[in-house]
């Protein structure tokens, strides 16, 4: 085994297959580097743009995305009063591949991270969300699902506001020129193909490669990308710490060499990788606009090396700041400590693959050539694939159908309610918690009822009977015993010459024990009753507790229909549509139940005005409803167009001008009348 | 005796079983006085004796204390004198312990003796006056059981009621 190991790399056997490349530039079998260069620039040109067209996301799915997290943004704002569902991430920035996931942040305040996550889960299962996963002990909890009819995956991390920031940065860098937004797709669409964008798999962040294209298009003398942090107003937030996440917007970019083409940025970047990407000396930072001294950022190359755990240790964590990349606002945050050996050996080898075979002018299709498993694309999906083969009296027979369903599952329903309510009061008369007779209209549960009344009278009556014994006694049954036989030992058996009793507390002691054997035959009945009616109790109890399961089962069978209403409902909404989108109608223009309920009605103007006529004084907020509604004139112009109406003359329906009394949009004609 | 029995036991069963118990007390209590009788006799003249000894120690005491005042201090006799008045104190202390120890012993030996007299007095007393009782009847002693039999409140729920009347 030993003899497998290379003395210079250290690499085993299959080692030096893996990271051939690598292997073979540290042995010498390869010249050492050499500047990039290409043999048919447009060609690879042509090659890039083609690859990032079929990569990168379509206008279709990008609507798609939105129109999700619009309805997550809605309901999840609805469901948690004071949040705010933000977008962050690739998918924002419009700098996303097809396959990159939704990620989502929820800022909300005073809320403990998984308590809400959890919250979350259940709203999301009400949504319809598939394969939901709450991570709550990561660095930054999240909860992980997948959208149910598309499939899209989709994470919602709580409090992550600097992702927030870092996406707008991002979003500014990628609009400030074509050519920038390309060669950051470029490169992720590289390291996605290549499995070197996994950070949990111990390589870098898709997001860490988006920054060190950012840099090294910074350090770019061809290029020289803006620095929009650098005299940046300062723009402080306060999260955990203060940040400044200040940055300049609305910049206007020309690239130095303004005739530099997508083909010669890219390979620029790998040529940088390859030979000038100096990680052991400087750190890579967009905010300082391509590099930083390790000394000055004071991140010095932390113990262990990659280099010294060849070949048997490459599970473990890298030492701190192996490859160091440093994020834009959290400047402590180096994006490389994810890495791991193999991820770090994986890097520098696909750098150096791609540096070889561009420089023998192979496709950039056989550059990026997908290895491992790659991330299946998000599926383009036709919500009404099944739709469009049916004709559309199927389409209104399968609405019709929904609808006899729905109105039988609304009263399946509205039945199951009415036995929970039914259930909930018998328990509680049971439990005698409710003293008044429960109203009870289903005819099972009558018969229960009855029951139960006599039961609850039965042992009503028995309880008050002890209470009154024991009322004249107060003393238990078992007490009267305990003390007769007391007496009697006393005054009969004991025979203590130095502890006698006077003759005084002798007569007393005689005539308590006739008192008490007086007292021991009722006590003894009250003792009887109160163990019958426990017995009745208990009975009871059995009872009450086969209505609890009743109600459990009523219950479950309750979600059941309510899940089957929901379903049946979008099923209903969906043929809606499609037939809408059929007739080429557009959606019906009427206001949405809720919103409707939830404006608050406020006081009636009519009363208001009766209010005023009969001399009582009004609150602002009355009066703001009699404005609201004409003011006095216009109630009254009100009145007399209903008088009208009832008359059987024909009038257009006016609204009612408040400030000038007329009627707005009125003709002349009918003015002047 | 068993709850059930008790149960049947009537006033005249109870009045005999305590004039048994009486009498048999009386017949214990004589032999009892004899013994804290000789106990007494002992204790006495020990208690007397060690009353006397105390006494005289600390008149010598006394009279030590009015020579000193006379002596000068810091002289050869008055020297000696409180040498000798030393050890009358410690003396004097033991004789102090002994009376006490003597004294409760007397003590506790007449107490003893008073209350055996007593309870053989009163147990005379109860034989007479419940042989007494079987004869010319136990009803005034029953008032609370016939209260009680007429289903009125107990005596327990008499007492309860004048105690929260109060409060």
């Amino acid at each position: 085994m030993t003899e497998e190991i290379c003395p210079v790399s250290g690499f085993s056997k299959d080692q030096q297959e893996r990271w051939s490349h690598l292997h073979a530039l540290l042995t010498q079998e390869v010249d050492t580097l050499h500047a990039l260069n290409h043999p048919d620039l447009p060609r690879l040109g042509t090659e890039i743009q083609a690859s990032l067209q079929q990569a990168t996301m379509s206008s279709e799915e990008l609507t798609h995305r939105k129109a999700v997290f619009r309805q997550l943004k809605k309901r999840i704002e609805f469901e948690f009063e004071g949040s705010q569902l933000h977008a962050f991430g690739s998918t924002e920035s419009g700098t996303s591949l097809g396959a990159g996931d939704l990620d989502l942040c929820i800022v909300v305040k005073q809320q403990s991270p998984r308590r809400l996550l959890n919250k979350i889960r259940n709203v999301l299962k009400q949504m319809g969300m598939k394969d939901i996963e709450v991570i709550g002990r990561a660095k930054v909890p999240i909860v992980k699902f997948k959208d149910g009819p598309s499939g899209l995956p989709i994470d919602i991390s709580v409090n992550n506001e600097l992702a927030i920031y870092n996406t707008d940065l991002i979003k500014e860098y990628a609009e400030l020129h074509p050519l920038v937004k390309e060669t950051v797709l470029a490169v992720k669409h590289w390291a996605s193909s290549r499995s070197i964008n996994e950070a949990p798999n111990g390589t870098l962040s898709s997001y860490a490669w988006t920054l060190i294209a950012l840099a090294i298009l910074q350090a770019n003398p061809n290029i020289a990308l803006l620095n929009l942090q650098e005299n940046a107003p300062k723009s402080i937030i306060q999260l955990d710490q203060s940040y400044n996440v200040g940055f300049k917007k609305g910049q206007t970019f020309v690239p130095a060499n303004p005739s530099m083409t997508l083909a010669e940025a890219v390979l620029g970047i790998f040529d940088h990788l390859a030979n000038d990407w100096s990680f052991d000396e400087g750190v890579c930072s967009v905010k300082h606009g391509g590099y930083i001294g390790r000394e000055i950022k004071r991140w010095p190359h932390g113990e262990p090396i990659a280099w010294d755990m060849v070949p048997e240790e490459l599970n473990q964590r890298l030492g701190d700041h192996s490859m160091p990349i440093e994020d834009p606002f959290q400047h402590s945050h180096d994006l490389s400590r994810v890495l791991r050996p193999e991820g770090y050996f994986d890097i520098r080898e696909e750098i150096y693959r791609a540096q070889k075979l561009l420089s023998q002018g192979l496709s950039w299709e056989q550059v990026c050539e997908p290895i491992g498993p790659q991330t299946t694309r998000f599926e383009r999906f036709d919500l009404f694939a099944d739709l469009r083969t049916l004709s559309m009296e199927v389409l209104r027979n399968q609405m019709t159908e929904i609808e006899s369903e729905l109105v039988k599952v609304d009263v399946e329903h509205t039945e199951a309610k009415q036995r929970r309510t039914e259930l909930a009061k018998l328990v509680k008369f049971g439990l005698r918690q409710e003293r008044t007779k429960p109203d009870i209209t289903i005819p099972d549960y009558v018969e229960i009822k009855e029951r139960f009344e006599n039961s609850v009278s039965e042992f009503t009556a028995m309880r008050n009977k002890v209470d009154e014994i024991n009322e004249i006694n107060i003393l238990s049954h078992s007490r009267i015993q305990h003390q007769m036989r007391t007496i009697f030992e006393r005054i009969t058996e004991e025979l203590d010459v130095m502890n006698v009793h006077n003759l005084n507390r002798e007569r007393e002691l005689f005539g308590s024990f006739f008192e008490l054997k007086a007292m021991q035959p009722s006590a003894l009945k009250a003792h009887q009753t109160y163990l019958t009616s426990k017995q009745i109790d208990a009975d009871l109890h059995k009872e009450v507790k086969q209505l609890n399961r009743m109600n459990r089962k009523n219950s479950n069978s309750m979600k059941r229909l309510i899940k089957r209403r929901r379903t049946l409902r979008r099923e209903r909404g969906r043929i809606e549509a499609f037939i809408r989108i059929k007739d080429g109608g557009s959606r019906p223009n009427k206001p949405r139940a809720k919103q409707a309920k939830r404006k608050s009605k406020g006081p009636d103007a009519s009363m208001v005005k009766q209010k005023m006529s009969t001399g009582e004084s009004v609150s602002m907020e009355e009066l703001n409803a009699l404005l609201n509604n004409g003011g006095l004139l216009g109630m009254n112009l009100e009145k007399e167009v209903k008088i009208e109406e009832r008359s059987g003359k024909k009038r257009k329906k006016r609204n009612t001008n408040v400030r000038r009394g007329t009627a707005k949009g009125s003709s002349r004609r009918s003015r002047k009348e | 005796m068993k709850d059930e029995a008790l149960l049947e036991v009537t006033p005249e069963f109870m009045i005999r079983a305590i004039i048994h118990r009486r009498e048999r007390l009386a017949m214990m209590i004589p032999k009892q006085l004899e013994s804290r009788g000789e106990e007494l006799q002992v204790a006495e003249p020990l208690a007397k004796d060690a009353k006397e000894r105390r006494e005289a120690l600390q008149d010598k005491i006394v009279a030590f204390n009015d020579q000193l005042l006379k002596v000068k201090s810091g002289s050869e006799e008055h020297q000696s004198l409180i040498d000798s008045r030393e050890s009358f104190i410690a003396e004097s202390q033991q004789a102090e312990n002994a009376y006490l120890e003597n004294e409760l012993f007397r003590r506790r030996a007449d107490s003893r003796t008073k209350r055996l007299t007593f309870a053989l007095n009163d147990c005379q007393r109860a034989i007479e006056y419940w042989e007494n009782i079987l004869e010319k009847g136990w009803d005034n002693l029953l008032t609370d059981a016939q209260r009680v039999e007429s289903g009125g409140p107990s005596s327990y729920a008499v007492k309860r009621k004048e105690k929260e009347a109060k409060s």
